[in-house]
Parts: C-alpha cells; sequence; structure tokens
C-alpha cells in the first residue's frame, strides 16, 4: 500500500542526513535484551525515500515497543500520515532500560525504527499520551534524542515540533512547558491539515513561532506558548488569557463519518511478542453508558458506529494482509453496537475456514441467540471477563454503572454451563460516597459467583472455578462528573484493601490490587496545572521512568521533587473543587457542557441514575459536535 | 483434512540484515503468518486448536545472518512449488529472501556440517592485521580448543577441534579478520561460531568494534549440499 514517492518537489535546504552511525547501533543491538524491538524491518512498515518526501514525522509511543505497537490509534495515524506522499511517518518507542544505559554511555542518540534517523532530523516528533504516567519517559526520549525538554529551549528555526495528543491531553496543562503544540480530538483529518499547513511555511521559509501562530488558527489545535495563566491567592486558577487571536477556547476534533474515515488495511506486523499481537476492526467510537467515572466516556462522545459490512471488510483486509490468526473488536463497550449479531454473521462465515479466532467481549453474551453463541463457542474459549467496577448496587448508581447483579449472575450461568470455569472480575475502590459496607460487597458478590458455580448441576465435571477480583484505586478524572472530588489518600485506600482481604472466605477468589502509590501520583498529573510541570521535570532528572512499572516507579523521588519544588500534591488530588472554579482545562472542549457535569455530579450524591444514551438523551451537549447528530 | 494429498516442500531463503536480530521463536511466528498472508493452500496440524505446520531444519541463533535457511512445510490441494514460490515472495518481510521452493532431497537428520564467514573489526589492528592472524593462528593450530559450553544438563567443556575446519585460508586486512569456518550443525553435535570466535577473543585478550557472522551453507557429513 505504500509506495515509494517517485518525485520531489522541491529540495529542502540544508537537512541533514543525521542517520545512525549503524556499527555503534549493531555493537548496542548485540548487548540488549529482545534487540527485535529496536531494528525495525517489520512486515508492513512504511518505507519511503526520505529525499523525495517534504515532512518527516516521528511517531513516538512513550512506553515500550511491546505496549506501544498494541495500541490502535498509533497504527490508524501512522496509516493516515503515509497516505500523503509528501510525508513519511516513522515509529519510535521508549527504550528499555538496558537500551537506554547503552545509548547514553555510547552517546547513540534516539532513532526511528524505518529509517533509523535521528528524531533531530524530523520535522515532527509527535508522541501520544495515553496514560498520565508516561510524561517522564516523554521527557526522556526528548532526552535521548538530544533535544532539549523545554519547548523554550529549542529555538525558533522551523524543525523538530514537538506535538502531542491523545486521551491526556484533555488536560494538556501539566506539560505545557515540553510540548509546542497539542492536537485535541481524532487526529485522521486534523493532521494532515497540519502537515498542510507545515509544508507552506517551509516553503515561505518562516520561524516555529510564526508556524505556531498560524497552527493555533486550525480547529483542533492548542498552542500553550500563547497563553498565560493568573492564579488566585489560593493557587487556583483565575484566568487563562491567550495572545494575540489564539482562541480562548479548543474544542476537539472528531470525524462525523466513521463509515468512510481512511482504516488501515495493513498493519506493522512486529516479530517480537506484543500485548496485543493481532487485527483489530474499530466497531464504534463513543460509549452510550456514561459511567461517571470514566473518562473515556465522556471525552469520545458523540457515539458512532460503522456498518457491520464495512467492518467486515475491514477484517478481512487486515486478515489478508498481516496473517494474523486472531481478530479482535474493539470500541469501548462493543456489546453495545447495535450490529453486533449481523456482524458476527457476516466475520463467522469466514473467519472459521481461515482459522482466525475471534477475540470477543464477554459481557452480555446473553443477547446472543443460541445460534450465534453455539457458532462462538466452535472457537477458542477466552476467559470470561465482567467489569462491575463496585460491590453494591448502592455503589454502581452513584458511579452509573448500569449492571444489575442479576445480569452478572445470569451470565455467569450461561457461561459456566458452556463449560467456563473461570471469572475475572474488574473493581475499583476510593469512589465518591463509598462505605466499607460498599467494599465488602466486592467480596459477597465473587463469593456469589463461586456459589453459583457450585450449585449448578451441569457445571464442568472434575473442574473447580476461580474468580480473580483486579482492584484498581479510582483516580478522578478530568471531563467526568467526578473531576471536582477528592481523591482518597493512600492511607484510606490502605485501609480499605485490609477490609476487602479480611472480608474474602474462598480460596477460589484471588484479590490483586494496582499499587496505590501509583494511583496517587496519576491523581495528581490528571488534574494538576501548569505549575506541575516543574515537578515533572525535577522528577525526571532526578532519574523517574517508566513510572506506570512497578519495578522502575520510584515514589520517593517523585515526593522528593514535590519538596524540592514546594508543590503540594495534596492540592490536586485530595481537595474537593467548587462547581464554580475555574478548572485549569475548562478551556478545552470534549464537547459536553461543563453544566452537564455538574449536574451529573448532583445525581450521584443523589445515587441516582442517567439511563444510556440509546435510552433517552441525557443532554450533555457532545451532539453539536457532529451538527446536532448522535444517536438519540 | 487428507494426508494423502499433500505435497512435502522445503522452502529455502535467506535472512540477512537486520533480520538477524530476530529470534528463532519470533521467526516460528513471522513464518506462519508469512504462510497465511501468502494464502498458499498448506497443511495444517489437526486437532483442538489447528496451527499452520512448519518445521525449520537448524535454528538460526540471534545475531548471524544467513545465506542458506531451509523450512519445510506440506502443500495441499494441489499446489506446486511454482505456485508457492509466487505466492510466498510478496508475503516474507524485506530481509527474508526465497531462494527456492522443492522437494526435500535429504532428510533433516542428514545434517551435519555448517559453513560460517565470520568478519569481525579492529581498529586498533587497523594498521597491524598480521597479528590478528597470527593470534587466530595461533588459536586454531592448538592440539585441543576447550570451551565450556553450556548444555541441558549444565555447563560441559568440549573440545571444538575435531568439529572445526577452516575452508578458507583466514585473510586479515585493515584490521578486519575474516575466516570461513566448517562447523559440526545438527541435532547430535551443534557448534555455534559465536561459542568459538568468542573464546578465542577472550583467550587472546582482543576485543573488535564488530563482528559479523554469516551461515552460508549447510552438508551432510559428505559435505554435499542440503537440499
Amino acid at each position: 500500500m505504500y509506495h515509494y514517492n517517485v518525485y520531489s518537489i522541491y529540495t529542502l535546504s540544508g537537512r541533514m542526513s543525521q542517520t545512525l552511525d549503524r556499527q555503534k547501533l549493531d555493537s548496542l543491538l548485540s548487548r540488549v535484551q529482545k534487540p527485535a524491538r529496536y531494528s525495525g524491518g517489520e512486515s508492513g512498515c512504511a518505507m519511503k525515500d526520505k529525499n523525495a518526501v517534504d515532512v518527516r514525522f516521528a511517531f513516538c509511543f512513550p512506553d515500550k515497543y511491546e505496549i506501544g505497537m498494541s495500541h490502535l490509534g498509533i497504527k490508524i495515524l501512522y496509516g493516515v500520515l503515509n497516505t500523503l506522499d509528501y510525508v513519511w511517518c516513522e515509529r519510535v518507542f521508549a527504550p528499555d532500560t538496558d537500551m537506554e544505559q547503552l545509548m547514553r554511555t555510547e552517546n547513540l542518540p534516539l532513532y526511528a525504527l524505518e529509517s533509523k534517523d535521528e528524531l533531530t532530523a524530523f520535522d515532527f516528533i509527535g508522541f501520544t499520551l495515553q496514560y498520565e504516567l508516561c510524561y517522564t519517559n516523554m521527557l526522556n526520549m526528548l532526552d535521548l534524542a538530544g533535544l532539549p525538554v523545554r519547548a523554550a529551549d529549542r529555538g525558533d528555526e522551523l524543525k523538530n515540533i514537538v506535538i502531542a495528543g491523545g486521551p491526556c491531553t484533555c488536560n494538556p496543562e501539566p506539560i505545557t512547558d515540553f510540548i509546542d503544540i497539542f492536537s485535541i480530538g481524532e487526529g485522521e483529518e486534523a493532521l494532515p491539515e497540519l502537515m498542510a499547513l507545515y509544508r507552506e511555511a517551509k516553503k515561505e521559509g518562516i520561524g516555529k513561532s510564526e508556524f505556531l501562530r498560524r497552527a493555533a488558527k486550525l480547529d483542533g489545535f492548542y498552542v500553550p506558548s500563547l497563553y498565560t495563566p493568573q492564579y488566585h491567592e489560593d493557587g487556583t486558577l483565575a484566568e487563562l488569557i491567550p495572545t494575540g487571536d489564539a482562541p480562548a477556547k479548543i474544542t476537539k476534533r472528531i470525524i462525523s463519518d466513521l463509515e468512510n474515515v481512511f482504516y488501515p488495511q495493513e498493519f506493522v506486523v512486529p516479530f517480537t511478542e506484543t500485548v496485543h499481537d493481532r487485527a483489530v476492526i474499530e466497531v464504534m467510537r463513543g460509549c452510550i453508558r456514561g459511567c461517571r467515572f470514566c473518562q473515556a466516556g465522556f471525552i469520545y462522545r458523540p457515539v458512532r458506529e460503522k456498518s457491520s459490512e464495512k467492518l467486515n471488510q475491514n477484517a478481512k483486509e487486515l486478515c489478508y494482509s498481516t496473517g494474523y490468526e486472531e481478530l479482535s473488536l474493539c470500541s469501548l463497550s462493543t456489546s453495545d453496537y447495535s450490529n453486533i449479531e449481523p456482524l458476527l454473521d457476516q466475520l463467522l462465515d469466514w473467519t472459521a475456514e481461515d482459522k482466525v479466532s475471534l477475540s470477543l467481549p464477554s459481557l452480555r453474551i446473553d443477547k446472543f441467540s443460541k445460534e450465534v453463541l453455539d457458532r462462538i463457542s466452535l472457537l477458542k474459549k477466552n476467559g470470561l471477563t465482567f467489569a462491575p467496577e463496585a460491590g453494591t448496587q448502592r455503589m454502581r448508581d452513584i458511579i452509573n454503572k448500569n449492571i444489575t447483579e442479576d445480569e452478572i449472575l445470569r451470565t455467569c450461568r450461561i457461561a459456566f454451563e458452556g463449560g467456563y470455569t473461570a471469572v475475572k472480575l474488574y473493581f475499583m475502590i476510593g469512589l465518591p460516597g463509598e462505605t466499607l459496607e460498599d467494599i465488602e460487597g466486592i467480596a459477597v458478590l465473587a463469593q456469589k459467583i463461586v456459589d453459583l458455580y457450585y450449585s449448578l448441576p451441569n457445571k464442568p465435571k472434575g473442574k473447580g472455578v476461580t474468580v480473580s477480583a483486579s482492584v484498581a484505586s479510582f483516580v478522578p478524572k478530568p471531563h467526568t462528573p467526578f473531576e471536582f472530588e477528592p481523591q482518597d489518600t493512600q492511607d484510606m485506600l490502605k485501609e480499605k484493601q485490609r477490609h476487602l482481604l479480611s472480608c474474602i472466605k474462598s480460596k477460589k477468589i484471588h484479590i490483586s490490587w494496582h499499587d496505590s502509590r501509583i494511583s496517587a501520583l496519576e491523581g495528581v498529573m490528571a488534574r494538576a496545572d501548569r505549575k506541575i510541570c516543574k515537578v515533572i521535570e525535577t522528577a525526571w532528572r532526578m532519574g523517574c521512568s517508566f513510572d506506570a512499572w512497578d519495578e522502575t516507579f520510584k515514589y520517593d523521588l517523585w515526593l522528593k521533587a514535590f519538596e524540592e519544588t514546594g508543590i503540594d500534591p495534596a492540592f490536586y488530588a485530595n481537595r474537593t473543587r467548587p462547581y464554580d472554579e475555574l478548572l485549569p482545562w475548562d478551556h478545552i472542549s470534549y464537547g459536553v457542557d461543563k453544566s452537564f457535569l455538574i449536574r451529573e455530579n448532583m445525581l450521584s450524591k443523589e445515587e441516582k441514575t442517567t439511563p444510556n444514551c440509546r435510552e433517552r438523551c441525557a443532554g450533555c451537549g457532545a451532539k453539536k459536535l457532529n451538527g446536532g447528530c448522535c444517536i438519540g | 483434512m487428507d494426508n494423502n494429498n499433500t505435497v512435502d516442500a522445503r522452502l529455502f531463503y535467506t535472512k540477512t540484515g537486520d533480520l538477524k536480530y530476530i529470534s528463532h521463536l519470533d521467526m516460528n511466528r513471522c513464518m506462519q503468518r508469512v504462510l497465511r498472508r501468502s494464502r498458499l493452500p498448506i497443511w495444517h496440524t489437526e486437532g483442538f486448536n489447528p496451527h499452520v505446520y512448519i518445521t525449520f531444519a537448524l535454528p538460526l541463533s540471534l545475531g548471524i545472518e544467513s545465506l542458506y535457511e531451509t523450512m519445510d512445510f506440506r502443500l495441499v490441494d494441489g499446489a506446486d512449488f511454482e505456485t508457492a514460490e509466487k505466492l510466498l515472495t510478496p508475503a516474507l518481510p524485506a530481509g527474508i529472501k526465497l531462494i527456492r521452493v522443492a522437494a526435500p532431497v535429504m532428510k533433516v537428520s542428514e545434517i551435519a556440517l555448517a559453513d560460517f564467514s565470520v568478519k569481525a573489526s579492529s581498529a586498533a589492528y587497523a594498521s597491524d592485521s598480521d597479528k590478528l592472524l597470527t593470534l587466530w593462528n595461533d588459536y586454531v593450530e592448538q592440539d585441543s580448543i576447550i570451551i565450556p559450553k553450556k548444555t541441558k544438563s549444565g555447563i560441559k567443556d568440549i573440545d571444538v577441534k575435531p568439529h572445526l575446519m577452516q575452508q578458507n585460508d583466514p585473510t586479515a586486512q585493515d584490521g578486519t579478520l575474516s575466516l570461513t569456518l566448517r562447523l559440526s550443525a545438527g541435532s547430535t553435535v551443534n557448534i555455534n561460531p559465536m561459542l568459538v570466535f568468542n573464546d578465542f577473543c577472550e583467550k587472546s585478550g582482543i576485543s573488535f568494534d564488530s563482528i559479523n557472522y554469516t551461515k552460508l551453507a549447510v552438508y551432510n557429513k559428505n559435505g554435499i549440499l542440503f537440499k
């Protein structure tokens, strides 16, 4: 699908080749773990002639190869950018600690996998930010590339534009010191517009700051250097003042026509094992549910679906071009996809014969007809997974997780009778309004599933049941009805963890936690303002990176960084924010009105639920993004 | 599927450049996907979880390029070798090049020898290449070359001298030592050129800036090319 560009419109002046010292790279690769993560050459990767393109884009995922290569967004945008004949988009991942050490001691700069050229050779250095704890990795990658981490120190020459996108940019403020420009919302149409603007700017020979001023006028782009914050004496935000004609509010971009927008016909197929190594089709964007804790449920609105015919075509193309033996259906809540049964029918027509196994969400298998269920059961049996999120109905009503115990038990029953013996449950603790009774409810629900299994006369013979509960600590996120809520302190979380353990009576139930210190840090990063930039930089300079990985998370250094910079993490994480406070992300609009978030927050305090978008429109405001269209 | 209608096929290919960083396990997965991409009708294992049937004659160690690799599989539905070549060629990743697909002539168990080229460069010896040659000749002309080798039952000393021949005279120029070694290969005794060369480096106290290993060919015990 990717072709060499056979013509060059004009020659770019002064471009150095900046090709890596291959002998040095080889010497490093012979000494590191899993060198296939750093050598490129995978099937499906885009190879172009660098002298025949005008814009070079280094798409960086600030985590290890095996994580980044599992991410769908990077596959889509890599494909979109490479369909432009004047752009060459390449991939960059964070080197693992052994490789990083060698790169530093032997002075080998960070490079892109396709051309093996240094990052400084690129026009754009783009980061996709999927979780807050990758911020130090981003700084580390810029530093490994030999670039200053602060935007202000990178000069005015039109090159090495550092751009960031992804869900974390719904509150871009904590990293505004480092990023030149943010892409807010969906990138398939916005990024090509930016590429065209850059190409023109390069022809004209303007500087970086002038280019950024122009880019700030494109819809969905935020140039933080054009805004100045003013704070109240108590440290809360008073105003964010735009410079010149930069817009006061930046509204996220969405794809109106999901059916016909670009979708990759091929993926880069990694040699080495990655977390998700399979073909993926995106069945819908957005989610009808409106769970109040879930940021994705609000920032990807409105709901848009693809037709089953289009999805079947996407799936076929991908499986044929990649040779993948597994296909997964991706969305925030695939069982809510309207045409799930026709889609499965079409997929099963060829996947069984082609020996492609389907990865399906297990919730609501009670919705499917017996016929479809039988056909699915011919395939490999994956484990059964549920996300009740909370242990009691009261708590589930507060968070608007509209799933009942009956539904869970009914689905478990169907699954057990069909031969399943393992159930995985996802819960959160530290939710707003939570009591110890709600914590106990987690143990009670898990026990009911165990008891259900043993009560069934037709359970799988000679096999026991396993119920695994993964218990995360709730982190309040921007653009959700809980953006005003204080996060539980670590002491509170530890107390709740202890209580839960004391309630577990059966050996069939396994409990696992997330490190509550990591959640605490995530909570600060998620809702911070620009003052946190210096904490992130200080922590990184002290040696923090890969903060999302238990074995490399250095909490003591983070505490030291807060202390040294005089920033109180509790101000961001554990404080109740009044409805009328100007929040650091209020200038970024995801279409969902703040008044709606306040309304939802008040309903949660009354333990009242809001019906899903298909039952009744809750009037969140997101439909204005799509010309007033939503699924109603 | 009917076993009687399957045709044994052997793919001969090269694996060069950055592909030397792809482990044997990764190659296995890669080739399964290559075969699926090619849509060549091939035999799958039977049973609950059918998968593409492939076997490799010799695993290639990480870091070694090869000009002569083979992989066996079975064609079904009347597909011939010509079709196989035509469909497989575009399905291979850059870095793996098809030489040919043919009927296996020898059994994999007949493999006994493999040739490797070793090219090692040291800037420190750029103007003293003869010294490299002397050191190598001293090393290789010992009566026995005892190297500790990791085996399934722990580390064992092995004399590689009877398993090592030089196919060409070694040369050294501008700090680069070039060797062509014929080593025992296969399921009984398999000597990795890295084992020998690293031992040479260690015992001679040389540290090279870069070492390139390339497998050139594979033979049976009579020195006839494995086909």
